[in-house]
């Protein structure tokens, strides 16, 4: 751990404790007084980076930092003006700065020990930030559902590290390759439950629906920064040679990653949607991981950090959002434009892909998705009703993207992150995976009793069960109102 | 083939429905959010049995609690004379001077039951007394029928992507097709949902014979499952989105079958027993605070008789109207006006300007009139167009109307600049095609992953821009943004000059506006730019259906502004100099900017007066401004106070962009000389009236048949939201989740959110609201007050039941109380008790009576029914599905009854009129229609005629 971490993981610590103890003037919101603090890690973060860009060092702890530190402390600004009056605000600053500091901690970390350590503050930090949401039933719900399912987690971690600290007698990450077959098969697996856990997918996935509960920035850290990190423990285990490990990430990740994205289209809600999503895409993560695609699933992870936290921030736009999509016209206009657009960005993204010699690679199946994307924008735009040179324009601009992806981006990201795994997971089974995400797609637009069966196989993933009350609720005469204030504000417990 | 009895049944069973659905008032979508009063339900009931009634059904206490009460009480703001006199008006025993002397001690009937006021055991809202099965016997399978059938609700109205399957039938069968596939059922569960019966009402049905409850028990069943999860319900309404097929009905049948199915097969349902009256602790405890003897003989029957004169409900009723009387005396016009001399100003001022009657308008008049040579009006913020108003950019019509008034003409903005207009709409169908790629990228299956790594980098350096640096982001956003083209809105067009006269001299005389007309009269609509805010429209205009009141300024500047119009008005009385002008302007409540809405519209020689007048205006936003930042949390000091609203106006973080309207108390009819120069503290609602403007008295019932019902409804609704949070409240904003446009839920799941969200309120764990009932002052001739209260129904319900205080004076001096019968605890509890008679409500035609002298005709049933205009749809819901191939509906009609009269045609009020429902169905069907119409008819205005009649062409009838 470099100087510049360690002094980041300070500061975090100090900015928790201003948090705690600092008396701000009555018309701040409590606790916002780490903002600063928060704002000076953040400046530290970006010479790590830089630092570890241009002078040799760990690129992805130093990137992964910057991302977990500057996004809390633009979660904190906002949460300055978001959380007035809630008696859990300083909590919230605390408990934010911490799980930056073990975030940190975690993704900096050159030994298993410091990793696991990191990774286990930034748990209970969480727990303790989900609660933040207040006394509500579901918030308690939540509370409850996250800690088991990432106790789960974290407890494989530490087996994995006693394991790992016992064959091989060295806790620096380095020395992982050196595990003989049967430890490095138990802490593959061991590993892959952790990231499991973390990336809420199958079958530890029930906590992230029931998160919704939280308050709307402890919620955007959380999709932001916190689940993200499984991709970072799969790069560090990578080289345990054992092909078990990343197996059961691939499948587990797979699973997930279709159902909640299928899941998503049955929610209503707003934080509801970007929940499934989120376990969507942390499916696609494990997923990349699980084939070694690790340079591809660390920009994927900073990509959707960055997504997440906006869209979390922005969910109170919601009604507005769907003023406007109700406004739009249903169905597109123009037949020809769609398949135009999509057939040419369509085919100069595999184009890219064959003239980049991407097909040689493992990861290259990945690409398919973001050629698939930039397809449905094409056929998006082409359908539209803007004039056919402006449509024409804006096609060839996507067409162009995706060209510049495959042959920039992609390339650019492995070599940043390059990592030989010691056990990946046949593309083919990428191939399968994005094959049933397309079927998917057509199967949601039938109707029948497969349909159904489908929507309402859906429709129960991506909903969290309400907590039972206490059956002694009933008994006990309380009377809400003389506390004040709503019940989610109540007395802290 | 239905028989007869089984069509009854059902139809019973969905009146039961529909009756019980008025116990929570219905739930607008946020995009425009009416506040009403969540219990208008109750409003037939005097103020403490309603209390009572809604403390029973929804487990809650609608006052302030007893506590909270006795706190003011210590702290001085609650007087030990208006204690007295409050117990002296509500008990009428209390007045009794009459010396009792007990427990070895002379008191008096007052000084008892004041003791009981300040040391018995408080109220106690304990839930719900009115359980379900589940709720009574297995509280997880409730949690589970609350969580299965909230989900499905909320996919039902929130319109997620995928809701194909949901939507194919109606509510009930599509949810008997896909709860039958659901693999989070056990089996048994799923089997009996597909065994299910296939009309909603026979499903209830199912369930009452499962718990063996019929008749009252029957009603109450489907009642406490109605308010299981009132905000569903709410959002359904009486009949709400009937014609999609969903409707309460099925809600309740869904939630009937469930629990139905999860309860084990031998639980059996009881309902609960009465609660035990209180032992002796109130007894003990005021005789101890008396310093009585208790163990004297006479002691304990005497104190016995005197504690019956009221409960803890009651208590609350007294303590209640204690502490109103602090309020008034603090809002009530001063006998004398301040500033006589200030009132009647030499010369013609500079301007006059119209503002709406929310009480957020009272700051801002205060300092535009001592800013400058301004007089300030109060008028309802539609000034009485009510349009639907369809902008230039071809974004959607809007209702731009008080929700009690369907619009009466559709009014388009547009521009003889058509680049500038095609520009305009271009950017705006630019958008939402982006919108639309977006929505389809992070919809699809397999797009999202790719998208969300790229535009990640963009949203996300946005999100960090808007969050640390939200004005500079404002100012991008507003530079980006196409200015609005030159455009002029057509009111003069789709109003007949009649109309436009009409609507012109309405306004005019009931805002007192008739003569001594300065140059400029300010027509000021309002709206609040917030950002990120689902309850946006709360904050808007109320009096425009919530949304911002520019059209309508526009619109009404330019009838004010015709000259066919003015010519007109000077053939009724009214002369607007030619040198008069009407200028459309909008008041942004967030930030007090005032913005002259049409500023081409302004000719050469006014150029100078309006440039002086937004001078004034200027000074007067700082003015108000200073003054909101002493309550708006998290603001800096005075100094700050312009740019900090301009920052709450486009922070997407903020949870406080103002207060809205927090802190209403009163409603104040009457000449602006009567309050001016008075600091009311943005509290009360100000409309205009100067009785001599409005010979014949029209101008005040419409102000007290709509502005003072809207405010009311707004006064319910804050209130409400204030005392009971997690009932009427939409709790804190940071945990809300949005839903669709329907709603927010606080979490995952559950039900949805009514009222407002609790950051309306208060900060923290304490309210900053103060909930007072609607205080209403009127300076006008009491005879004409009188005849308005008595003649209007939905007035007089507010006044008798105390749901709103009314006082009234002809000129200046003291306000003295309009009240009406039914005042004092004791009288309506003993009037409530007189059973209805169970009289023979329609008579079937005889057999073998010959009913038609044409032989040929066919022997039918008709059945009228006379109803308020807003339970319509309730009742033609039942008509529909009953079968009743149709009805003829008369509205406006006018009469006069038990529940006194109604007056129909107002322009300002749709709904306080009645209508005339006639179906004509066999003679068969009538039992069943009866039967559901009959529990709707209960407790509320109406009544319903059933006659043989005869037909020739049978074919068209049911």
């Amino acid at each position: 751990m470099s100087l510049l971490s360690l002094s980041i993981v300070i500061v975090m610590l100090a900015a928790a404790g201003v948090a705690l103890v600092a008396r701000t003037d009555p018309r701040r919101t409590d606790g916002s007084a780490a903002v600063w603090l928060t704002g000076g890690a953040a400046v530290l973060a970006v010479l790590g980076a830089f630092d570890a860009l241009f002078f040799g060092g760990d690129v992805v702890g130093a990137a992964a930092t910057l991302l977990v530190v500057g996004l809390t402390g633009v979660v904190q600004v906002f949460a300055g003006r978001h959380l007035r009056g809630d008696p859990r605000a300083r909590a919230f600053f605390a408990l934010s700065a911490v799980v930056a500091a073990g975030s940190s901690v975690a993704v900096s970390a050159q030994s298993v020990l410091q990793l696991a350590a990191g990774w286990t503050v930034a748990t209970i930090a969480m727990v303790a930030l989900v609660g933040t949401g207040g006394r509500g039933a579901q918030t308690r719900a939540a509370v409850r559902r996250t800690a088991l399912s990432l106790a789960v987690g974290d407890a494989a971690l530490w087996a994995a590290v006693a394991v790992a600290l016992a064959a091989t007698g060295s806790a620096a990450v380095g020395d992982l390759a050196k595990l003989g077959d049967a430890p490095a098969v138990a802490v593959s697996v061991l590993v892959a439950v952790a990231a499991i856990a973390r990336a809420a997918s199958f079958p530890l996935h029930g906590w992230l629906a029931a998160t919704a509960a939280t308050t709307t920035p402890a919620s955007a850290l959380l999709h932001a920064g916190f689940v993200n990190a499984g991709a970072i423990l799969l790069l560090r285990f990578a080289e345990v040679p054992s092909a078990v490990g990343p197996w059961i990430v691939a499948v587990a990740g797979a699973v997930t990653m279709l159902c909640a994205s299928a899941a998503m289209l049955t929610r209503p809600d707003v934080k509801g949607r970007l929940v499934q999503s989120t376990a969507a895409q942390m499916g696609f993560m494990l997923l990349a991981c699980g084939l070694g695609a690790f340079g591809v699933a660390l920009v994927h992870v900073l990509g959707h950090a960055l997504f997440k936290a906006s869209r979390f921030l922005g969910a109170g736009s919601a009604v507005e959002s769907a003023v406007t999509a109700r406004a739009r016209s249903a169905a597109p206009v123009s037949g020809p434009g769609l398949f135009l657009g999509a057939g040419l960005v369509a085919a100069a993204g595999l184009a890219a892909m064959v003239a980049g010699g991407a097909l040689g690679h493992s990861s290259a199946v990945l690409l398919l998705f973001v050629v698939a994307t930039a397809s449905v924008a094409g056929a998006r735009i082409g359908a539209g009703r803007a004039p056919v040179a402006l449509r024409s324009g804006l096609v060839a601009l996507v067409a162009l993207a995706v060209v510049g992806y495959v042959l920039l981006v992609a390339p650019t990201s492995e070599a940043l992150a390059h990592v030989e795994p010691a056990g990946a997971v046949s593309p083919l089974f990428a191939l399968a995976v994005f094959v049933c995400a397309g079927l998917l797609a057509v199967l949601a637009r039938g109707s029948g009793r497969l349909a159904d069966r489908l929507f309402a196989f859906a429709f129960a993933w991506g909903h969290a069960p309400l907590p039972s009350p206490p059956r002694a609720v009933a008994a006990v005469t309380s009377t809400p109102t003389t506390a004040g204030g709503p019940l989610e504000y109540g007395r802290l417990s | 083939m239905t028989t007869t009895a089984q069509a009854a049944r059902r139809a019973l069973i969905r009146g039961w429905v529909t009756a019980a659905s008025r116990a929570i008032s219905p739930h607008y979508p946020l995009e425009t959010f009416i506040a009403r009063n969540p219990v208008a339900g109750y409003e037939h009931l005097p103020r403490e049995e309603a209390l009572r009634a809604i403390s029973r059904e929804h487990g809650v206490l609608l006052t302030l609690d007893e506590q909270r009460f006795r706190t003011l009480y210590t702290e001085g703001r609650i007087s030990d004379e208006d204690l007295v006199t409050a117990l002296r008006f509500l008990v009428p025993e209390s007045r009794v001077q009459r010396s009792l002397a007990v427990g070895g001690r002379i008191t008096t009937f007052a000084e008892i039951l004041v003791q009981d006021l300040l040391v018995s055991p408080p109220a106690v809202a304990s839930g719900s007394s009115m359980p379900t099965p589940a709720r009574a016997t297995a509280p997880d399978v409730e949690a589970r029928v609350d969580d299965l059938t909230g989900r499905w609700m909320a996919a039902l109205l929130g319109a997620p992507a995928w809701s194909e399957p949901m939507r194919r039938d109606g509510m009930w069968s599509a949810w008997r097709r896909l709860a039958a596939v659901d693999p989070s059922l056990s089996r048994s569960v799923r089997d009996g949902i597909r065994l299910s019966a296939t009309d909603p009402a026979d499903a209830i049905d199912a369930s009452l014979r499962r718990w063996g409850l019929d008749g009252a028990g029957a009603e109450e069943f489907v009642r406490a499952h109605v308010l299981a999860q009132p905000g569903w319900s709410a959002v359904l309404g009486p009949a709400g989105g009937a014609a999609d097929g969903v409707d309460l009905t099925a809600l309740v049948a869904v939630r009937a079958t469930l629990e139905r199915l999860l309860l084990p097969d031998d639980v059996v349902f009881a309902p609960p027993a009465p609660p035990l009256p209180d032992g002796d602790a109130r007894l003990v405890g005021v005789a101890r605070a008396l310093h009585l003897d208790v163990s004297a003989a006479a002691t304990r029957p005497l104190l016995r008789r005197v504690l019956s004169l009221v409960d803890a409900v009651d208590r609350l009723a007294i303590w209640e109207e204690a502490f109103e009387r602090g309020v008034v005396r603090e809002l009530a016009p001063p006998a004398e006006p301040l500033r006589r001399s200030a009132a009647l100003p030499a010369g013609r001022p500079l301007a006059q300007t119209v503002f709406c009657i929310d009480p957020r308008s009272e700051g801002f008049r205060r300092h535009v009139e001592a800013a400058g040579d301004v007089e300030t009006l109060g008028f309802a913020g539609f000034f009485a167009v009510a349009i639907s108003f369809r902008p230039a950019d071809g974004s959607p019509e809007i209702a731009s109307c008080p929700i009690l008034l369907t619009p009466r003409a559709v009014v388009s903005e547009s521009s003889v600049d058509r680049d500038a207009v095609a520009r305009w709409r271009g950017r705006r169908e630019a958008a939402l095609e982006r919108a639309a790629t977006v929505q389809a990228l992070e919809k699809s299956t397999v797009a999202p992953y790719a998208f969300a790594e790229t535009a990640g980098w963009v949203l996300g350096a946005a999100a960090a821009a808007r969050t640390v640096a939200p004005r500079a982001w404002g100012l991008l956003r507003a530079r980006v943004r196409a200015a609005s083209p030159t455009t002029h809105v057509d009111a003069d067009v789709v109003f007949t000059l009649e109309e436009r006269v009409l609507y012109a001299e309405t306004a005019l005389r009931m805002m007192g506006l008739v003569n001594g007309f300065a140059r400029i009269v300010l027509l000021c609509g309002h709206g609040a730019s917030v950002s990120n805010n689902p309850f946006a429209s709360s904050l808007q205009c109320g009096a425009c259906g919530g949304h911002e009141g520019e059209p309508n300024a526009r619109a009404a500047a330019m009838i004010f502004n015709d000259p066919a119009t003015r010519t007109a008005l000077v053939d009724r009385g009214i002369r607007i100099p030619d040198d008069t002008l009407f200028v459309a302007a909008q008041h942004d409540t967030v930030t007090d900017e005032v913005t002259i809405l049409e500023p081409w519209r302004i000719p050469a020689t006014h150029e100078s007066a309006v440039w002086e007048l937004t001078r004034v205006l200027g000074i007067a936003r700082e003015g108000n401004v200073k003054e909101r930042a002493a309550d708006l949390p998290g603001a800096g000091d005075e100094s700050s106070a312009v740019a900090d609203t301009s920052r709450r106006a486009v922070d997407w973080a903020e949870a406080y962009p103002e207060w809205g309207l927090a802190g209403n108390a009163a409603f104040i009819v009457g000449p602006r000389s009567i309050t001016r120069g008075r600091n009311l503290r943005r509290r009360v609602f100000l409309h205009s009236y100067e009785a001599t403007a409005d010979p014949d008295g029209t101008g005040l019932e419409t102000i007290l048949t709509a502005p003072m019902i809207v405010a009311q409804w707004i006064n319910a609704q804050y209130a409400a939201s204030t005392v009971a949070p997690d009932r009427f409240g939409a709790g804190p904003k940071p945990l809300h989740n949005v839903v669709g446009t329907v709603g927010v839920l606080s979490g995952f799941g559950g039900d949805v959110r009514i009222g407002l969200p609790w950051q309306s309120v208060g900060v923290g764990l304490e309210a900053r609201h103060e909930p007072v009932r609607l205080q209403v002052f009127v300076q006008a001739p009491r005879v004409r007050i009188d005849e308005i209260v008595q003649s209007s129904e939905v007035v007089r319900t507010l006044v008798t039941n105390r749901w709103i205080t009314l006082r009234a004076r002809a000129r200046d001096g003291p306000m003295d109380a309009v009240r009406l019968l039914r005042v004092g605890i004791r009288a309506p509890l003993r009037r409530r008790r007189t059973a209805r008679p169970d009289r023979p409500y329609w008579t079937r035609p005889r057999e073998g009576e010959p009913s038609m002298s044409l032989s040929e005709l066919t022997p039918m049933t008709k059945i009228e029914v006379v109803v308020p205009s807003d339970e319509v749809a309730g009742i033609t819901a039942l008509l529909q599905s009953v079968g009743a191939r149709g009805y003829t509906a008369i509205t406006g009609v006018a009469g006069a009854g038990h529940h006194g009269s109604r007056g129909g045609r107002l322009l300002f009020n749709d709904h306080d009129a009645l209508t005339l429902l006639v179906t004509v169905v066999a003679p068969e069907r009538a039992d069943a229609i009866v039967a559901g119409i009959r529990p709707i008819l209960d407790n509320g205005a109406g009544v319903m005629f059933v006659s043989p009649t005869a037909v020739s062409r049978p074919e068209y009838f049911a």
